[in-house]
């Protein structure tokens, strides 16, 4: 706890004093982030795991974008954000035939989310200080289709497309990159319009599965996803 | 929405091929539907022999005369149609191939201007001539046996009164009747509901394939670019097909056929399939109550937020 107050300290000391310049008005932010993700769609099955079959065992990358709007920003800044993304996996489906013949099939999701969020940067605003702590609640809805071959897998009149809600929970930590060059931060907010920008590390459990609904799937992350990336307040 | 699709029909116009091309001043642009490549023009071998279809359609003709120095079109003028060996069409005792065709006196020649009086060009589209055959083209050159390859061109005389008064060239015309050699087709692997067909070319001139796929008798067949692998679908798992090829070159000369080669497709299980052969709950679609109750209450709690801020 001593060693941070120091590195707090520190990081005030050669952070930035405070703006020379009024900086704009603060309408929301927007990030960009990068995650690892693998559906729990194997859970649901004692000892089968149809997933690690056609995709293997490894994670893989979720893109996520999303947009804050200001609803407070006293202590701290609470927003309310919508957001989407992108993940795919690619495996290969074998013939019962001659498992030697695969093609390619693959699981694909875009998330989309709205949500709560809360980034403590009062430290950062008032004293300069370049962290800020933040959490995030969110409602989330994963529609997902799936390939065989190049066409939407089908199953007895059943297309392999549909859609998956539930809720993710998030706390990371936001590392203020203006310190680094506060003059040139001044300039890009008075170009651009961008107050803050950060880069941050962020852990997210997910529940998606439809609130436990027994026709499901389980696209809760296997873990809890660790990403990074960049956030802009502006 | 006209504004917006306008120019992307204007931008696709050049690829509708040459009939919709405005010739530039003093050229002559032909047309044949049954090419592949672009703006190349040819006569093919089922062209030159008068067989096939649309074997003996013939050639359309888009010009746009340039006047001769000293002479200014007018309509009425006569013009003829000159087929020869030479680019310019020049008269010459020692060319043998120097034929002419006198068309219709055109009395709707497009006069596009003229500079000092004694200048201009005339344009003219969509002429066509049942002469203009790639059979007759080929007859008038000596090419009639249809066994050798040449180039020709077309020239657009305008006559008045016996004085050459304008102009127009062709870029040239392929009498292309050598078919490249079949393709030898390498694989035929088993998809599901499919076969992925690969094949090497034996070159020849070869731009484009085709895939018979046997049953049914006469075959399916698939048109493809030129590419050397393609997945033909729409197939029946654990049925034995015969896959044959047949090269096209430019001018569409068909190569014969090549040896066939079976393939079964077979099912392959892919991850919906496989999740679904284990019973897994998911039925797919989309499964709304939750979450219409939690967007509900998300909407809900927007609405009141507004109310109290207009308030």
């Amino acid at each position: 706890m001593i060693r941070f107050a120091r590195v707090l300290s520190l990081l005030a000391a050669v952070g930035w004093t405070g703006p020379t310049l009024a900086e704009s008005d603060r309408w929301g932010s927007v990030d960009v982030r990068l995650m690892g993700y693998r559906p729990n769609i194997d859970a649901e099955f004692p000892s089968a795991t149809p997933y690690r079959d056609a995709f293997g065992g490894d994670r893989g990358w979720m893109f996520r974008l999303s947009l804050g709007k200001n609803i407070w920003n006293e202590i701290g800044t609470l927003e309310y954000t919508i957001g989407t993304g992108y993940f795919e996996k690619y495996g290969e489906g074998r013939s019962p035939n001659d498992p030697t013949v695969t093609a390619a099939t693959a699981f694909k999701v875009v998330p989309l989310s709205v949500g709560l969020s809360y980034r403590f940067d009062w430290l950062q605003r008032r004293f300069g200080v370049p962290l800020a702590p933040y959490a995030r609640a969110a409602f989330e809805r994963y529609n997902w289709w799936i390939l065989g071959g190049n066409e939407i897998a089908e199953v007895n009149g059943r297309s392999g497309v549909g859609a998956t809600h539930g809720i993710s929970v998030t706390g990371g930590l936001a590392i203020e990159l203006d310190f680094l060059h506060p003059e040139m931060a001044m300039e890009m907010d008075a170009d651009t319009g961008i107050n803050d920008t950060y880069v941050f590390i962020d852990f997210t459990k997910s529940f998606i599965d439809d609130f436990g609904r027994r026709r499901s799937f389980d696209l809760s992350d296997e873990q809890i996803a660790v990403a990074g990336g960049f956030l802009f307040a502006f | 929405m006209l504004r917006r699709i306008l120019p992307l029909i204007l931008a696709l116009l050049p690829l509708a091929g040459v009939r919709a091309q405005t010739p530039a001043s003093g050229e002559v642009l032909a047309g044949d539907t049954n090419d592949l490549v672009g703006n190349a023009l040819y006569i093919n071998r089922a062209e030159c022999q008068g067989s096939g279809p649309g074997g003996d359609d013939p050639l359309t003709l888009n010009w746009q005369a340039q006047a001769e120095s000293g002479q200014t079109l007018s309509n009425g003028n006569e013009y003829v149609v000159k087929i020869s060996t030479d680019p310019q069409c020049a008269q010459s005792q020692t060319d043998p191939f120097i034929h002419t065709v006198t068309l219709i006196d055109d009395d709707s020649l497009v006069i596009n201007g003229s500079a000092g009086g004694v200048s201009g060009t005339g344009a003219e589209s969509g002429v066509t001539d049942s002469r203009l055959t790639g059979r007759n083209l080929a007859s008038v050159m000596n090419l009639g046996a249809c066994n050798a390859d040449e180039r020709i061109y077309i020239c657009i005389e305008l006559m008045n009164g016996g004085t050459l008064v304008g102009v127009a060239r062709s870029g040239g015309i392929d009498v292309d009747v050598n078919a490249p050699p079949a393709p030898e087709i390498t694989d035929v692997a088993p998809q599901d509901g499919a076969l992925d067909v690969f094949w090497t070319s034996q070159g020849g001139g070869a731009v484009a394939y085709q895939i018979l796929v046997r049953p049914p008798d006469p075959p399916s067949v698939t048109d493809v670019g030129d590419v050397s692998r393609h997945l033909v679908t729409g197939l029946t798992n654990n049925s034995q097909y015969q896959i044959t090829m047949i090269a096209l070159d430019a001018a569409r000369n068909a190569s014969g056929e090549s040896g066939a080669f079976p393939g079964i497709p077979i099912p392959i299980t892919d991850f919906w399939e496989g999740y679904s052969a284990q019973q897994g709950k998911e039925l797919g679609g989309c499964s709304s109550a939750g979450a219409g109750s939690a967007l509900g209450i998300l909407a809900a709690m927007v609405a009141r937020r507004r109310r109290r801020g207009t308030r």
